[in-house]
């Protein structure tokens, strides 16, 4: 009986999360097609040259590096997988923005989420972004071409 | 330009995601539901007790470490505001939580887009664990 009542509370925290991310999604995705038509991704991609470039990744990797450090691993994930639909992404470029990203989303909510406990949040913040930056680079210099 | 065209492909889009994302998410409350429930985590994190000490965290930092990797960081937070914690140590578990938190649900979107989840979840918690036990020693 307990087991049905915890089921039924996970599904339907499953769904309050996805309506919570329904929320993000749609005016997102609008929003990178207007700034894509405006020709303004360039510009992102531009600003974030020197990242992708020190990680000798494709530059179209900019667009889910941003989304995923700034709104999260999931919201990343899911402009990486159209922009690899789109064919726009090469393996390897997807592979170290992945371990990039998996070490280092949604910055913001992650690090005020320790205020509670008194962390030095600049600290944890600093730390987390230095920390998969080194392991990327480390990737990316032992990760040769991908098929 | 923009057009009428460009608001579509935006909806078609966030509508492709939605279900990529919802299709994951669904099971993984699931399964991580049930986990917290089982009582395998407590289990887990005393196995963990004796590695605290590298970190410079007491031994039931190990727990609140456990939940936060198969969880996420708020039910860490539950179980870390019960602890006493010097400004050193919430920082360390703050930043080791930061790197590796909701290991499982992280885990699955890897492997949706197209990567080796466990070698990505094991860098997680190789970086993790060794960025917090440097911490111990420089701050």
């Amino acid at each position: 009986m307990e087991l049905i009542i915890i089921l039924i509370e996970a599904v339907k925290n499953g769904i309050l999360a996805i309506l919570d991310l329904a929320v993000i999604i749609f005016p997102l995705m609008i929003v990178i097609e207007v700034l894509k038509d405006l020709k303004m991704l360039e510009k992102l991609t531009n600003l974030m040259s020197p990242l992708t470039n020190s990680l000798k990744i494709h530059k179209d990797s900019s667009l889910p590096l941003v989304i995923g450090v700034i709104l999260g691993l999931f919201l990343g994930a899911g402009v990486l997988v159209k922009s690899v639909d789109e064919g726009n992404l090469d393996k390897r470029s997807l592979v170290i923005v992945s371990i990039f990203l998996a070490l280092c989303h949604a910055v913001f909510e992650d690090t005020v989420v320790f205020v509670p406990i008194g962390a030095n949040l600049l600290i944890v913040l600093l730390v987390r972004i230095i920390s998969a930056f080194f392991v990327a680079i480390v990737a990316s210099k032992f990760i040769k071409e991908m098929n | 330009m923009i057009s009428i065209d460009t608001f579509k492909r935006g909806l078609k889009k966030g509508f492709d995601v939605l279900i990529l994302l919802g299709k994951i998410m669904l099971p993984i409350y699931v399964v991580v539901e049930l986990l917290k429930y089982s009582g395998l985590l407590e289990t887990i994190s005393k196995l963990f007790i004796p590695f605290m000490s590298l970190l410079g965290l007491p031994g039931e930092a190990a727990f609140a470490l456990i939940i936060g990797a198969s969880v996420n960081i708020y039910a860490a937070l539950g179980v870390l505001v019960s602890i006493n914690l010097t400004a050193k140590q919430a920082t360390i578990v703050a930043i080791v939580l930061s790197i590796a938190h909701n290991l499982i649900g992280e885990t699955v979107v890897i492997k949706r887009i197209g990567v080796n989840p466990y070698f990505i979840t094991g860098l997680r918690i190789i970086t993790a664990f060794s960025v917090g036990t440097i911490m111990n020693l420089v701050l």
